[in-house]
């Protein structure tokens, strides 16, 4: 049989004219933006929480959002602040509560978002799991359209060694507004003593009154006991002066960290 | 209507068969060839091929058709296993680090003298984070962009700050942008012993206060897991003894403590107690709430100072009579890379 070119032509021409047709009248199907940010959607409504539905994840911890309240010219955000570390190994120690160290982050500055616009407000410090923003006549918890954390502190620990030369105002850094010096170099008969300044940032967030700890490294240092000043008193046994000191440090204070966190307010209580 | 070539294509198939006797129909003469069922393939054919073509086009070129399928195909990836299997689910940018435990780095903090890399730790969602081990340490390497691996000094916890980690490295000749990732080798195996040793003769101390030296029998410990503990001679005078230790063998990461009991054994005239001092093996100050931890260290010094009575006796042969407790800590073979995210903090100071 021939090649029927007469036929063929045809068909092929209503076969593609088929095709197009059936792609421009089918459902549309392309990835487009808001596709996939609701694939995301879904996938985090699918995530079993650590605590409750509607938290938020900041570091090593879950933010729960309570209650936002006005009180005042102030609005008052009530939070809870939940650990989702593993139990801290080693010793722990527990205030006559029975409670341990609690979750070791803090969200410090916040940002209300209503219709009308923007509300900043400060949580206060570590252990006030509220934060207060100043607002005026228009604002109305019916408004709020979001809540997000612009600013956090995560506690980090630090242990570590230093030297030291051995003379009266030898300094370290340790971190951004951390620092050591020596102030006073004592030598005795059976010892030798060290009065150390501690330079540390005016941290009102933080309510550890003694965020950097220092000692001697090795078993010849005996003692360690705060000095009136704000600083330590080092003892070490023997009357020779080693050079360089080697200063064992042991910290864990707060640390800023400026990152923008949404907060689900899905479970907030607006009233 | 008979002769057009789509309504034969596209004709019912309830509709009485075209050229096909129904048994009402009187039989039709047969078509010219040309005309005939014949050509009815090539039609549909070419129909068919047409459309395939179009279609195969429309796929290549990116219509939307293959990256919707492999987009589709991620993400129901991805909600299927988060539905099916919740425990392990992380938060976004942590690293699993075994099956219990999440790592991300935090912050990197750059010092004339160190690098502090510090990471935070949770537990997947489905776990109770009190119940839960945490990091148990590990020895990490810090990887840079030009290959070179930087291992690390130390490592830091303290339990007011639970969940967080601070890596020692030491400082030179690279930065924060340098860095891609951190890798960790995690503890594997953990014990505690407790061993014994005692002078190999006896030994008199001096009126004059200078040091004498008795050696230890066993001196040398095999612990496991190619780790060796080795004793240095004890030193002791009639106010303080000392001694060091060391760990030795095939695993270099390896690490301990020790912590060590002295007695000073006078025969049938009794014992003499000391009091032993180790290398600060926990921070614990007498004004803070807080303790650290170190970690387990390659070497240690030990002190001995008496106890009862307030100096050790003159004049008198001693066997000294050790205890130890050594807890010891050996890492994985295998290593988990952390990477480092772009919002890892950077703090850079001096």
């Amino acid at each position: 049989m021939p090649f029927p070119l007469k036929v063929v032509g045809p068909g092929l021409i209503a076969g593609a004219a088929l095709a197009f047709a059936g792609i421009a009248l089918g459902p549309d199907q392309s990835p487009s933006a808001d596709t996939t940010t609701t694939t995301v959607d879904e996938t985090a409504s699918t995530t079993p929480p650590w605590y409750r539905q509607h938290e938020t994840l900041v570091g090593t911890s879950a933010i729960l959002p309570d209650a936002l309240t006005v009180e005042g010219g102030e609005a008052v955000l009530h939070y809870q602040v939940l650990t989702i570390a593993p139990r801290p190994t080693g010793i722990i120690v527990v205030d006559e509560n029975g409670n341990g160290p609690g979750a070791g982050v803090g969200p410090e500055s916040w940002v209300i978002e209503t219709t009308d616009g923007e509300y900043p407000g400060e949580s206060r410090n570590s252990d006030v799991h509220e934060a207060r923003f100043e607002v005026d006549d228009r604002f109305d918890v019916n408004k709020v359209t979001g809540i997000r954390i612009t600013r956090y502190r995560m506690r980090v620990p630090y242990g570590y060694d230093v030297e030291l030369l051995p003379q009266t105002g030898a300094m370290v850094t340790l971190d951004d507004g951390y620092s050591m010096s020596i102030a006073t170099l004592l030598p005795q008969s059976v010892s030798f003593i060290v009065h150390l300044d501690m330079e540390h940032p005016m941290d009102l967030f933080s309510t550890d009154p003694n965020p950097v700890r220092v000692n001697g490294a090795g078993p010849e240092w005996t003692t360690a006991t705060p000095r009136l000043s704000g600083g330590v008193q080092l003892v070490r046994e023997g009357p020779e002066v080693p050079d360089p000191l080697v200063l064992r440090i042991s910290s864990a204070y707060w640390v800023t960290f400026d990152r923008t966190i949404n907060v689900d307010i899905g479970g907030l209580n607006l009233g | 209507m008979a002769d057009d070539p789509l309504r034969e294509l596209l004709s019912s198939p309830l509709e009485p068969a075209r050229g096909r006797g129904t048994g009402h129909d009187q039989p039709k003469a047969p078509r010219p060839s040309r005309a005939s069922g014949g050509w009815g393939p090539w039609l549909a054919g070419s129909i068919l091929v047409g459309a395939l073509a179009v279609l195969g086009g429309y796929l290549v070129v990116g219509g939307g058709g293959d990256d919707t399928a492999t987009t589709t195909t991620e993400a129901a990836t991805t909600t299927t296993a988060v539905i099916s299997e919740p425990v392990g689910v992380l938060p976004d940018g942590y690293t699993p680090v075994g099956d219990r435990l999440g790592m991300k780095v935090e912050r990197i903090l750059l010092r004339p003298d160190a690098v502090f890399v510090s990471l935070s730790t949770v537990v997947p969602n489905t776990l109770a984070p009190e119940e839960t081990s945490g990091y148990q340490g590990g020895v990490w390497a810090l990887i840079l962009v030009d290959g070179r691996r930087i291992e690390n000094v130390r490592e830091s916890t303290d339990a007011l700050a639970p969940g967080f980690v601070s890596v020692e490295f030491p400082a030179g000749g690279y930065g924060a942008a340098d860095v891609v990732s951190i890798e960790l080798r995690g503890v594997a195996e953990r014990q505690l012993e407790e061993i014994g040793a005692e002078t190999v003769e006896p030994f008199t101390l001096r009126d004059d206060g200078v040091f004498v030296t008795a050696a230890l029998s066993p001196a040398r410990f095999t612990l496991d897991a190619g780790v060796e503990l080795v004793f240095s001679d004890l030193t002791i005078s009639p106010t303080q003894g000392g001694m060091a230790w060391t760990l030795e063998g095939t695993d270099e990461k390896a690490g301990a403590f020790v912590y060590p009991n002295l007695l000073l054994d006078k025969g049938e005239a009794g014992t003499e107690a000391s009091e032993p001092r180790v290398e600060n093996a926990n921070f614990g100050f007498p004004f803070s709430q807080a303790l650290g931890s170190t970690p387990p260290r390659r070497e240690g010094r030990l002190l001995f100072d008496p106890v009862e009575p307030l100096t050790f006796s003159t004049g008198v042969a001693f066997t000294g009579r050790f205890s130890f407790q050594v807890s010891w800590t050996v890492y994985e073979p295998t290593t988990t890379t952390i990477p480092f995210g772009e919002d890892v903090a950077v703090t850079e100071v001096g």
